[in-house]
């Protein structure tokens, strides 16, 4: 019987904590989207994501043209169940977290490149122009940043001389990693922004293009989409605060409570960002990413490499 | 039971409203997003509620069906008009009328009544039938050759062309338009796209039929306010949609000149400037440059008449649709405008 619990309590948590996450980015986004556009906030901004994913819940699903099917029905699946893989690897304290993998930063990279293929599909398979167009320009800034992401968590794990993240964790016991590398974090950033398709880099489903890959998405599919779009921005964020602002450590509270706060100070930072700072342009973006971005990720494992001799 | 209650959840939340804007309405419609209750979106797969705003002679009623066919249920058509005895295509056939300057109130109470079943969800205006004939014709009876090519179900499909790099990749025909986000009403885009970059581009502005106007733009501050919902506009197109809805909320009202220049600086701070710096260039005035006219409230003009389309154009030729988004929102072509009929008028 305890077996059992055990064996079902880990999918559960985290599958809970991901569906608390997402409700807490669509508060945060409802709240920051008040402030800046002067209304002030109000009770609506609790009540408002339960009341439009009401909405999404009762709306017809869309139909188009000659879609594929399958894909258009697996991506979003795809898309929050890798959101859910990358968070069981977080630890909780000193001794649980759902899966402590050892080469738990391999697997948040895989988690990382399979979103990639999770957005772009969501895209494609719609079979329409919007959506598709969409797709083109994400797939160009994914395939930029996501060099940014192993350089900045490989530079991290060497002070840890692992690849676990429990012992990163332990690693930056009296000095965390955002202070011993400091372009580690706001590199990171752009990844989670990017890697959830998020404000300045809402490539994949900006409104300039209708809602891109949303565009011909409409019902219980998009509160879907919806989800897991604010469930990874979730979990980059549980990555950020463990693997840059020591994780489940602190004084007084119980580790849970720290790693509850830290990842809620970074969430409200990238959601901020979102309606602070505009969309990139994409051939821009490439370039900077390429000649400015990745050698500054390059420099970070320097760095790291440096103080490690 | 629970399915009750999720619609009377559903009934509480703001309105996701499409709005087709037609003839006579100018901009508008963008100030609408000042309300909380609403939620402009730019996808109709996303509303509940479709308001068609304006007139909608000929081809633009044709646009109007197909947009109206493409919301999911439960949905409903507002007609925000001025001219009700002007053209009313089958979309809004069976649409309540609203006259008035405020719609909200209309908007509100369909998306309850249609979310709690109290009336029902619009019926489908055009026939689920194939608008060209194609069977039978090339190798694969899609009209084309080989396996490329052809124009199945009314779509043109892709056929291979030289591009700007000397490869010979696939070049697909699309018509874009005409109520896409960030385009100025009745504009329509005929592109030959090369992945996501533009080869060919034609621009077409539909009728926009004459007659009584919604939009009343005082003469005197007529040009600032403009200028307002323009950047509402370009601004929900930046993807900074709690901004836009600042500046529509400014639109509405004769704002303070703190107010306009607070606006101001959040959006020169956004990097919507740099963003937009070097796309669209024509006169050697970038999109950027066009941007930040509109911002400074001591301009006294803000506006120019913009260049002809056929420049447009040109300039989208090379850029990435995306950008070609940009170029055509920066420019503000002046398709209808309050301002243009009040200067023909005097």
């Amino acid at each position: 019987m305890t077996a059992q619990a055990e064996v079902w309590a880990a999918p559960l948590l985290t599958a809970g904590v991901l569906a608390a996450g997402a409700y807490v980015v669509a508060v945060l986004d409802a709240a920051v989207a008040a402030a800046v556009s002067g209304a002030g906030i109000g009770r609506s901004v609790l009540a408002g994501p339960l009341r439009r994913a009401a909405l999404l819940v009762v709306q017809q699903p869309s139909a188009t043209e000659r879609p594929d099917a399958a894909s258009w029905a697996l991506a979003p699946a795809l898309y929050a169940g890798l959101a859910a893989a990358g968070l069981a690897v977080i630890p909780w304290s000193a001794s649980f977290s759902v899966a402590d993998v050892e080469a738990g930063i391999v697997l948040w990279g895989t988690v990382e490149s399979l979103a990639i293929v999770a957005i772009f599909l969501h895209g494609w398979s719609a079979n329409t122009h919007q959506s598709l167009l969409a797709a083109y320009r994400f797939l160009a800034a994914g395939l930029s940043y996501l060099l940014l992401s192993m350089f900045v968590l490989i530079a991290a794990a060497i002070p840890a001389e692992s690849l676990q993240l429990s012992r990163i964790v332990e690693s930056q016991h009296g000095l965390w990693n955002v202070v011993r590398q400091p372009l580690g974090l706001p590199l990171f950033a752009v990844v989670a922004l990017g890697s959830s398709t998020w404000g300045p880099l809402n490539l994949a489903d900006g409104d300039d293009l209708s809602g891109g890959t949303t565009a011909d998405v409409s019902g219980r599919p998009r509160l879907v989409w919806s989800g897991a779009r604010a469930a990874m921005l979730t979990s980059f964020s549980a990555m950020a605060a463990t693997v840059f602002l020591g994780g489940w450590q602190g004084p007084v509270l119980p580790g849970p409570a720290w790693v509850v706060l830290k990842t809620l100070v970074v969430l409200a930072a990238l959601v901020a960002s979102g309606h602070l700072f505009a969309r990139v342009r994409t051939e821009r973006f490439v370039t900077v990413c390429w000649l400015v971005l990745l050698p500054l990720a390059f420099l970070d494992l320097v760095i790291a490499g440096v103080e490690a001799l | 039971m629970a399915v009750a209650a999720v619609r009377r959840l559903a009934a509480t939340a703001p309105v996701p409203v499409f709005v087709a804007r037609g003839g006579g309405t100018g901009l508008l419609p963008v100030e609408l997003a000042f309300d909380a209750r609403l939620r402009l979106v730019v996808s109709p797969r996303h509303a509940t509620v479709l308001v068609a705003a304006g007139r909608f002679p000929g081809p633009l009623g044709v646009a109007v069906d197909r947009v109206h066919d493409q919301l999911p249920a439960p949905r409903g058509t507002l007609w925000w008009t001025a001219d009700v005895d002007g053209d009313r295509p089958a979309a809004l056939r069976d649409a309540s009328v609203v006259t008035d300057a405020d719609p909200v109130g209309s908007v509100v109470a369909l998306h309850r009544d249609l979310c709690l079943g109290r009336i029902r969800s619009d019926a489908a205006v055009l026939a689920d039938d194939p608008p060209n004939r194609f069977e039978g014709r090339g190798d694969h009876g899609q009209g084309g050759e080989g396996m490329m090519g052809g124009v199945p179900w009314g779509r043109p499909m892709a056929m291979t062309g030289d591009d700007r790099d000397g490869l010979a990749l696939d070049r697909l025909p699309v018509v874009l338009g005409p109520f896409l986000p960030g385009f100025p009403n009745g504009l329509r885009v005929h592109a030959v796209l090369q992945g996501d970059v533009v080869q060919e581009a034609k621009l077409e502005v539909l009728d926009l039929g004459s007659g009584p106007r919604l939009d009343r733009l005082d003469p005197a501050a007529g040009g600032a306010q403009h200028d307002l919902r323009w950047l509402a506009e370009a601004l929900r197109l930046a993807g900074l949609g709690a901004l836009a809805v600042r500046a529509a909320r400014l639109a509405r009202a004769a704002p303070a000149p703190a107010s306009r220049a607070a606006l101001a600086r959040l959006v020169r701070r956004s990097g919507l400037p740099a963003a937009w710096s070097g796309v669209g260039v024509i006169d050697g005035e970038d999109a950027r440059a066009r941007l930040v006219r509109r911002l400074d409230p001591s301009a006294p003009e803000g506006r120019s008449p913009g260049p002809s389309l056929e420049r447009v154009a040109e300039v989208l030729v090379g850029q990435d649709w995306s950008d070609a988004v940009v170029t055509i929102c920066s420019f503000d072509l002046p398709t209808d405008r309050a301002e243009a009929v009040i200067e023909a008028q005097a």
